[in-house]
């Protein structure tokens, strides 16, 4: 029997550092996640960015260049900057799509272990991240096979 | 051959306390209507019933496992939080038997005053402790931890700051 019951054991308060631990991964996955979408979220930005400027153009009847001289500069300056963030995180989506799987499967496992306590929305978010990261990955193996 | 059924209704299913029935951790299933249910069958006339909720700053390891945490979390990033108010449970019961038991357990919303649990059963109960407690070793540990964290964070801030004036 134990000197006292709110004692923790070697063993006990190993199992609480590796729940921790499952935290931990869970909450780097969902950067992870935002990470590996930023790539697609910055194209959609970059096209909001030329939307935008297109319709600055057609309100304004064209006068845009003239109230602002070097709107086409600011425009193409703000497109390429968003160009090259969406190409970068185009470039490493495998990287950082791989490194948010192993973290939601190790957060995954470590915390369906845990028989004290439920942690029903952590388990399902890391199942949810990696269903969507699977499904980005074979949209873009598949998008480079063609 | 006793069989004690225990009931718990009122347990918050994020923190559901060890329970020791004569010092074994015994394990209890939700049951359709949302509260707990274990079975323990006994030789003895008498049990010992307790209820504990164990904090993670109670461990002799807390130290290592707070700082491979901190570490691994990337300074404390991505780390969830300590239990900041640090209220443990300590109840102990003495519990005669006449045959098959059956016994009810309430848990009351924690609050460093006041009784942690009732108990309904028809059986003699003797209360050896029952109540939320403040545990100051926890709280202790808690409040080193959180100065630690802060005295790092400000030397990283400085550290960093310093090699962004060198390149600049």
């Amino acid at each position: 029997m134990p000197q006292s019951y709110n004692e923790l054991n070697a063993k006990t308060e190993f199992k609480n550092f590796l729940v921790r631990l499952g935290k931990i991964f869970s909450n780097i996955s969902i950067l992870g996640l935002i990470l590996s979408s930023a790539g697609v979220m910055s194209f959609v930005a970059l096209a909001f960015t030329f939307i935008f400027g297109f319709l600055l153009i057609v309100m304004s009847l064209g006068t845009i260049f003239v109230l602002v001289p070097n709107f086409s500069d600011i425009w193409l300056s703000v497109a390429d900057t968003s160009s090259k963030i969406a190409s970068f995180f185009m470039q490493n989506f495998y990287i950082f799509a791989g490194i948010t799987i192993v973290f939601s499967i190790l957060s995954f496992v470590l915390l369906i272990t845990d028989r004290q306590s439920k942690h029903t929305a952590r388990l399902v978010i890391s199942g949810v991240i990696i269903a969507i990261l699977l499904i980005f990955i074979i949209v873009a193996l598949v998008g480079v096979g063609k | 051959m006793n069989t004690v059924k225990l009931k718990f209704t009122g347990v918050n299913p994020k923190l559901i306390p060890n329970i020791f029935v004569d010092g074994k951790n015994v394990k209890c299933k939700k049951n359709q209507f949302g509260s707990y249910e274990a079975q323990v069958q006994t030789e003895n006339d008498e049990i010992e019933l307790a209820f504990s909720r164990q904090l993670e700053l109670k461990g002799k390891l807390w130290w290592l496992y707070a700082l491979l945490s901190f570490i691994i979390s990337v300074f404390g990033i991505f780390e969830p939080f300590y239990d900041r108010r640090c209220i443990s449970t300590d109840c102990l019961f003495k519990i005669k038997l006449n045959g098959d038991e059956e016994i009810k357990v309430r848990f009351n919303t924690f609050s460093s005053s006041g009784k942690a649990v009732e108990l309904e059963t028809k059986n003699d109960v003797e209360e050896i402790k029952n109540s939320y407690e403040v545990d100051k070793v926890a709280k202790k540990r808690w409040i080193t931890l959180l100065v630690v964290k802060v005295v790092v964070w400000i030397a990283l801030a400085v550290v960093a700051g310093y090699f962004i004036s060198k390149t600049i």
